[in-house]
């Protein structure tokens, strides 16, 4: 697998679609490629990033109970 | 999560759900008739612990998707009541977060497509495979030790993604979030938004590589990167 090759299959690789025989095969090219190691790091890091600041908000405590009272009036 | 619940209600549930097509069907749709709500304070009793565990979850998508949370709440609200009507069609053993997605997208697309508040102007810039990545390693902007790409990350702050998000436009916006903040697959995202599995993937390419620009621009506009900002 050439760096072109590993690249175009890195998004699926980190959205956990690869098969596993390509995912071997990526996975040997990044322990071998010092260049694609490193943008395929970056882009988990910022994967992990966009997920961890979009899951901080609560729900107001208002909704929860006005759901509550909803439901058994329904 | 399902383990955690009690058996009965479960059994309650499962007796419901006889159509095979009916968990993802009219009852998540919005449109047909509202089927009758599940009978039993069981049954509303585990209703309500999934609306504890999903409940912010769920907020934060609406959250995304609306940018406004008022209308954020609405939804929630609109979805909850639809997924509490059709709740009986709900199968036990599959994804009650993915249900309840599905449900969300369906009611915000709906809404929208009526409502047609904000032009979809589909941007079609070239913006490069790895644009974040390839903008820290031209590297002028920032320190001179160190890795660069790290120093970006670094610097970006968990209210710049969330405004760059909500700046994409609505169809790379909602499979964003469906992929990389809530983590359902493909398939799944391709079920929520009724479209085929290539189209999911070219919505995230596309997606990412936006917000990836857009991240550039919020953070060199705040001042925390020296950048053209272009």
């Amino acid at each position: 697998m050439n760096c072109e090759e590993s690249m175009e299959m890195l998004w699926q690789f980190l959205d956990k679609e690869l098969d596993g025989g390509a995912t071997g095969e990526l996975q040997r090219h990044l322990e071998e490629c010092r260049h694609c190691f490193s943008k395929a790091e970056f882009e988990q890091r910022l994967r992990a990033m966009v997920r961890r600041s979009c899951s901080c908000e609560q729900a107001p405590p208002e909704l929860r109970e006005r759901l509550s009272k909803l439901i058994r009036l329904f | 999560m399902e383990e955690a619940v009690a058996p009965e209600p479960t059994e309650v549930v499962r007796a419901g759900a006889a159509d095979p097509g009916a968990a993802l069907g009219s009852g998540a749709s919005g449109s047909g008739p509202v089927p009758a709500p599940p009978a039993g304070p069981e049954v509303r009793v585990r209703f309500e612990q999934l609306i504890a565990e999903e409940l912010n979850g769920l907020y934060r998508s609406a959250l995304r998707l609306t940018r406004n949370p008022t209308a954020a709440e609405d939804l929630v609200q609109e979805v909850m009541l639809k997924a509490w009507r059709s709740f009986h069609t709900f199968q036990e053993g599959t994804s009650i977060r993915a249900w309840l997605h599905r449900i969300l997208m369906n009611a915000f697309f709906d809404s929208y497509r009526k409502q047609a508040r904000e032009p979809e102007v589909l941007d079609q810039q070239d913006v490069g495979e790895f644009y974040l990545y390839d903008k820290a390693q031209e590297g002028e902007s920032l320190g001179e030790a160190g890795n660069p790409e790290v120093e970006v990350l670094d610097r970006i702050m968990d209210a710049d993604v969330r405004h760059s998000l909500d700046a994409l436009p609505v169809q790379y916006r909602a499979a964003v979030l469906l992929s990389d903040v809530q983590g359902f697959t493909y398939k799944e995202i391709a079920q929520m938004l009724g479209v085929p599995v290539g189209t999911v993937m070219s919505r995230l390419f596309r997606g990412r590589h936006l917000l990836q620009r857009q991240l550039w621009e919020s953070a060199t506009k705040r001042h925390l990167l020296k950048g053209d900002g272009r």
